[in-house]
């Protein structure tokens, strides 16, 4: 058996499956995962109403280590991490040669010479060319250890309930002995929640005692499509959901600011790879990242948008989102129509319940569409 | 440690190639420092063969401008020989002998194919043409893709690979394997764009001057080495054996000099590297002087390589049906999916079954003992990493090698003094042949994304050689912007 299989269960694959009511499953990044658990629109209004548990396993993260390793991170990496605490993380991406966008992740420092980079996408053969030439080490932790996002108003109750409470400021995280269990809670997501992480061989126990203190605050769990709708609703393009990072190391598109990711790069931090060519390319990006809210209640995903008849560019991934009760979607346009408020229009997909294709208008909106819903 | 110091120009290895590119610099007027690592100067030249004495049969395309330009005739470089005719053997004798003549090469594939026989003289106008055409893009600094009917067949064949070339002219089996060997160099498969360009850089080579594409040198490796070194004392430059370089110096992105591992700094506007493009971005520049892709770049590498013998024998070997003389380099391969079905089987790691052979012996090329004679055998593909090591594998290989010879060759075995089997490198990171390389310009292959800093080694000729050429064209580039 190949120690590498083509499919891959994350370590609460025993839960999610006794909780998949209807066998509904998807894969990302190589690991299978719940594509909903019954109802993704009401997972996903649960994140912002209530609480939700998501199972992130799938996310790579590889430890970056050695007396070099800050000096390797830094030179990847678009913003500077000499000066990061440890305990502290930031999020930055990582270019090819040309400029473009090749990944982006979460660092986080764990010691001095010690940190964790987590991503949504994996670029192995990259990360370890860097980490060779520094003489850093590399340690991949994905299939070691699993994780889970606590997401909506009530994930710091959840949290309190479970004697997990910890004080953790966004972009933080602590490792806490938990009731005989090494675990690390930190604040890495875009949705103002929480994610545990512990060791595979934990990971069950760890989804138990959630769902047992989160039992009071109706914590239901969250496939992939809800996370995905809470994804959308807050601006943040996916990688191989929304766009292709590139493979080529010379590579020039995906530029940063094509895909909205320009404030993850620190432009004081002259030495990372790529600065020459994303400072010359600064600019001169012809198309743009925007919020579009269409009015219909069917997403539209990859649909060329048009500006009086004339394609102006194409939505990424659409969904409909249950608080707004409406379809939003990303969209990569021109630049040049880019503002808040500009009509376009998009054609309406088939659908079972629809054969003809209809003229949809759709509103170039701003970022976030829903902020995350604080506690009460 | 001792006061930095300062010179013209820096070369880092004293092989054959860092030997031109210090003579050429000498001759120039430049203070010249030539940096080795080993104890001796010559670097392949010198070193000690396992067999005994020096490397007793090297091939070499040297580049006629170096050869008249050093004058290394006048410094002792002789050649056993200028030409071996190109021999596709079979086991009933009917050997395909392709030499300079035509019509003695088509009287020989004749005996196979009459069609072919008749197709030969076009498609030898027809390669010569097309080799021709790519002289200035391969040799000259400033040479361009050449234009017209000629430049568009180019670009056809430079995405073809050479079976399926060979395929669209000859029908005979032995003559598409004969000449496939030659397209495989460098890692390529029959079947991968860019075999069929090796064929015309081979032609290339053979009508470069009278050394042709192959040749030997009298007295083997060791009197190149000794001429090379010989132009280089006289053009003035300084020598320096034992002495690692441990960084490349940078300001900016402009080149100022190297630091010696035994911390000796030395100064200069210019730095040519002889050794391996990835070594000399990989270890020798500082790890944020380049991109992560533009210093990976040169690591990417074939997985199938190619492995050398050396057979001692008792005298001098016999061909079923041919004698060894006058000098021949044959070639053991049935057919061109000899070469696709080893390849899979290289790529997998494991040894091929059958395996394409060529093997050249020659009298006076080899400082072999007297009464003994030396036959140097080339196997390729033959896996890069192969599953259980080389050093399990090489007396397989050696004794499977043998074994096919002895077909040919009957009672060679018993002739055997001495075998020495010299297995790919497993730290090889020169690239792999491609065909962006093969059709970049002479002076794009040795200029690096550092100012002043120029390849001058085998990595960067259109196929990775022993010529000397890159030597000659990074000196001439250097100097045109230096000036």
């Amino acid at each position: 058996m190949s120690s590498h299989p083509l499919v891959r269960a994350t370590p609460f694959h025993a839960r999610a499956a006794a909780s998949n009511l209807f066998n509904r499953w998807t894969a990302r990044n190589g690991f299978t995962l719940a594509d909903d658990y019954g109802d993704a629109l009401a997972e996903a209004l649960a994140g912002r109403t209530t609480v939700i548990v998501a199972d992130i396993s799938w996310r790579w993260r590889v430890f970056i280590e050695g007396a070099s390793a800050a000096g390797c991170i830094s030179r990847l990496m678009t913003k500077d991490v000499n000066a990061l605490a440890p305990g502290a993380s930031l999020k930055a991406l990582w270019l090819a040669d040309g400029g473009a966008v090749r990944g982006a992740a979460v660092v986080a420092r764990f010691a001095s010479d010690q940190f964790l980079l987590a991503s949504a996408a994996t670029d192995a053969g990259w990360i370890a060319e860097a980490a060779r030439r520094f003489g850093a080490s590399l340690r991949d932790a994905t299939l070691q250890e699993g994780g889970l996002a606590l997401i909506g108003p009530y994930a710091e109750a959840v949290l309190q309930a479970a004697g997990l409470g910890a004080d953790i400021v966004p972009l933080c995280f602590r490792r806490i002995f938990w009731r005989g269990l090494d675990v690390t809670v930190s604040r890495w997501g875009e949705q103002d929640g929480y994610e545990i992480w512990c060791k595979a061989d934990d990971c069950l126990i760890l989804w138990d005692r959630l769902m047992r203190a989160g039992a009071q605050f109706g914590i239901q769990p969250a496939g992939v499509s809800a996370t995905d709708i809470l994804d959308v609703e807050i601006g943040v393009p996916r990688p191989h959901r929304d766009y292709r990072p590139a493979s080529d190391g010379f590579a020039t598109d995906p530029t940063p600011a094509s895909l909205g990711l320009e404030t993850l790069i620190d432009e004081a931090h002259a030495g990372f790879n790529g600065y020459r060519a994303w400072l010359a390319a600064r600019g001169s990006e012809k198309s743009s990242l925007v919020a579009v809210e269409i009015d219909s209640e069917a997403p539209a995903s990859f649909t060329p948008l048009c500006l009086f008849g004339k394609v102006i560019g194409h939505t990424l991934t659409s969904v409909h989102s249950p608080v707004l009760r409406r379809a939003i979607a990303l969209a990569r346009i021109d630049k040049a129509h880019a503002a808040p408020g500009t009509v376009l229009s998009l054609q309406s997909p088939l659908s079972l319940a629809s054969q003809s294709v209809h003229s949809v208008a759709a509103r170039v909106a701003s970022f976030p569409f829903v902020k995350p819903t604080a506690p009460l | 440690m001792s006061e930095p110091r300062s010179c013209d120009a820096i070369v880092i290895g004293a092989g054959p190639s860092g030997l031109v590119a210090a003579s050429y610099l000498g001759r120039a007027g430049k203070k010249v420092l030539l940096l080795e690592a080993e104890d001796k100067l010559g670097g392949v030249c010198a070193a000690p063969h396992p067999s005994g004495g020096n490397s007793p049969l090297m091939l070499y395309a040297l580049d006629p401008f170096v050869v008249r330009d050093l004058k290394l005739s006048k410094r002792g470089l002789h050649f056993a020989g200028r030409e071996l005719a190109l021999t596709g053997l079979r086991e009933d004798g009917k050997h395909i002998v392709i030499s300079r003549d035509v019509h003695d090469t088509a009287a020989s594939i004749a005996l196979h194919s009459r069609r072919d026989a008749d197709t030969w003289p076009r498609f030898r106008k027809e390669l010569f043409e097309l080799a021709r055409a790519m002289r200035p893009l391969w040799w000259e600094a400033r040479g361009a893709w050449p234009g017209g009917i000629e430049g568009q067949e180019l670009h056809a064949i430079a995405r073809m690979g050479a079976g399926s070339w060979l395929n669209s002219w000859f029908e005979s089996e032995l003559l598409k394997a004969t000449l496939c060997f030659d397209s495989v160099a460098g890692g390529l498969s029959v079947l991968e764009p860019g075999s069929a360009f090796s064929l015309i850089w081979r032609a290339a080579q053979e009508i470069s001057g009278l050394q042709g594409a192959v040749l030997l040198a009298q007295g083997g490796s060791a009197a190149l080495g000794e001429a090379l070194i010989n132009s280089a004392q006289e053009a003035g430059c300084e020598f320096r054996t034992v002495t690692r370089i441990e960084r490349i110096i940078l300001e900016g992105d402009l080149v100022a000099g190297v630091r010696t591992q035994s911390g000796e700094t030395c100064f200069a506007p210019l730095v040519f590297s002889a050794v391996r493009s990835f070594q000399t971005f990989s270890q020798l520049l500082p790890p944020d002087a380049l991109g992560i892709a533009s210093s990976e770049a040169p690591r990417r590498n074939s997985p199938v390589a190619e492995a050398g013998i050396v057979l001692t024998l008792r005298s001098a070997p016999r061909v079923t049906g041919d004698a060894m003389s006058p000098a021949k380099r044959c070639i053991i391969a049935e057919k061109p999916e000899t070469y696709a079905v080893a390849e899979m089987a290289a790529r997998a790691g494991a040894l091929p079954d059958e395996l394409p052979i060529e093997f050249v012996t020659m009298a006076g090329a080899a400082s072999a003992a007297p009464g003994e004679h030396v036959m140097r055998i080339l196997a390729r593909p033959v896996p890069r990493n192969p599953v259980g090591g080389w050093p399990a594998l090489a007396p397989v290989l050696a004794a499977r090698v043998v074994k096919s010879i002895e077909r040919f060759s009957p009672g060679i075995s018993g002739d055997i003094v001495r075998i020495v089997t010299m297995n790919p490198d497993r730290e090889e990171r020169e690239s792999a042949v491609s065909v962006p390389h093969m059709l970049a310009t002479a002076e794009g292959r040795v200029r690096t994304p550092i100012k002043g800093l120029f390849f001058c080694g085998a990595g960067a000729e259109p196929v990775p050689a022993l010529s000397g050429r890159a030597a000659r064209i990074a000196v001439a580039s250097a100097l045109a912007v230096h000036s």
